[in-house]
């Protein structure tokens, strides 16, 4: 087997849980469909599929670890539903740019605002922690936004850790500009 | 490469944002920086001008994630070229990558993976490395990483592996003992065959940190305090290699910097112990 043809599988097989779970069952199947012979599926089958799952695993806890730097109220906020739905999230996305990280983190707060989480108000967090990531990296000069709760107050109380994740925050429509000139940046919230 | 020109750095740390203000005001304890490449290519202002302030106060050293030296699809040029401007600015007496390959046939695997040891994969990282060299004039030096796969398929040891690189590139070897050290626990070798397996003359950088046990393996999490063990691996390999420097790499579970400076202090003596000469600043 080349090594070019090995790499391909195996970079699938470390970052697609649902192929390599398939593979792992069914390696022959799974292997013929991938255009494998078969002593090429015997060659990777012969790799301890204890070790792949272990490899394959912490490359996503890394994954993770760095996402919950760029994103630290929202994961207060969600808690192990951080996680859960990271691990969701990580199955359809691949990172493509050098900054790999913080592509993970606006693609992961993206993909919060259309799902169904709790707390709700934890939706506006990631949105925030967003809209930050993109201000601060220089990418634009004005940002604006629009929030459903009172994120002023969500942010006070998240970075004092004086939230309770039973009690929600008022509903409460709030802007948030983000404004830098020169050297200075500021950020309105009204 | 003549490895022995290189200028003896000292012991320094892997810089970090959190670190910032305690590295200026600890300027005389810390010999020189090793920088993360990734971290400043396609920068913004602001971490293009934390560049030029680390470089205008310590010696650096730039050391990247993504060259994928064992990718058999080649060199990613586009990456190459952000590398190799970033290394002109920096001009570190050396820059540094892996052992290792982090894509393939379109998928970033997000971190760094091991290749089987074959000669196959020798002629890709010869090819590919030699690609490197024609870009980048600086010496590249190579890192040993930790690996959680055994390939079945492998025709000799990862020694055997890592010196037939060496030869055939003429790189040095940045020597991470403590990655040298979980793997010979993960998978029952001893680091002291390993070290009799390698050339030790082209040993010119350490990294060294604290493993993490994680269920039955160590691994790399860069987390902790370095323990005895692995102070051990380090103290051999002082004794008998001619170290240019060893870079503290923590990013993880950050302690008061004060515990980072007792690493500081424990690497230092032990290379002072050594015997391998006074280390100086660039």
């Amino acid at each position: 087997m080349s090594l070019q043809k090995q790499q391909n599988l195996l970079a699938k097989l470390y970052t697609d849980a649902e192929f390599r779970r398939a593979f792992l069952s069914e390696p022959a199947k799974i292997g013929a469909e991938n255009d494998l012979s078969e002593s090429e599926i015997a060659e990777i089958a012969d790799i301890m599929p204890e070790e792949l799952n272990f490899f394959a695993e912490s490359l996503f806890w890394k994954r993770l670890r760095e996402v919950e730097k760029f994103l630290p109220f929202t994961k207060k906020a969600l808690g192990e539903d951080f996680t859960n739905n990271f691990r969701e999230f990580s199955r359809f996305f691949n990172p493509q740019t050098i900054k790999k990280h913080f592509e993970d983190a606006l693609g992961f707060a993206e993909f919060l605002q259309k799902k169904p989480i709790e707390p709700v108000w934890a939706k506006d967090l990631a949105k925030f922690e967003r809209l930050r990531l993109i201000f601060n990296s220089g990418a634009k000069k004005i940002v604006f936004a629009r929030f459903n709760f009172d994120i002023r107050k969500i942010i006070e109380n998240i970075s004092r850790n004086d939230f309770d994740l039973q009690n929600d925050f008022p509903r409460k429509k709030t802007y948030a500009l983000w404004i830098k000139s020169g050297i200075r940046s500021k950020l309105f919230i009204r | 490469m003549n490895l022995e020109k290189l200028a003896k750095l000292g012991i320094g740390i892997g810089f970090r944002e959190r670190f910032r203000a305690d590295i200026f005001l600890n300027q005389d304890l810390i010999d020189f920086l090793e920088i993360t490449t990734d971290h400043y290519l396609d920068a913004n202002p602001q971490k293009k001008d934390e560049l030029k302030l680390l470089k205008a106060h310590f010696p650096l050293i730039s050391h990247s994630l993504e060259l994928s030296l064992g990718s058999a699809e080649g060199i990613d040029e586009e990456y190459l070229e952000k590398v190799a401007e970033l290394v002109e600015f920096v001009n570190p007496q050396w820059f540094s990558d892996h052992i290792c390959f982090t894509k393939s046939g379109g998928v970033k695997i997000g971190h760094l993976a091991p290749v089987p040891y074959t000669k196959e994969a020798i002629k890709v990282f010869v090819r590919n490395i030699s690609k490197v060299k024609q870009r980048v004039k600086t010496p590249l030096i190579l890192e040993n990483i930790t690996y959680l796969v055994n390939f079945p398929s492998s025709e000799m040891s990862e020694a055997a592996f890592i010196k037939t690189i060496l030869d055939e590139t003429d790189c040095g070897l940045l020597l991470d003992v403590t990655n040298l050290y979980i793997n010979s626990r993960n998978f029952g070798f001893d680091w002291r065959k390993f070290l009799d397996e390698i050339p030790l003359e082209r040993v010119v950088q350490l990294h060294f940190v604290g493993s993490h046990k994680h269920g039955k393996r160590l691994i790399d999490a860069h987390a902790n305090k370095t323990e005895a063990e692995i102070w051990n691996v380090f103290a051999e390999v002082a004794k008998r290699c001619d170290i240019k420097g060893a870079i503290l790499e923590r990013d993880e579970n950050f302690p008061p910097f004060t515990e980072i400076l007792e690493e500081i202090k424990t690497a230092h003596c032990l290379m002072k112990n050594a015997n391998i000469g006074e280390f100086s600043a660039v």
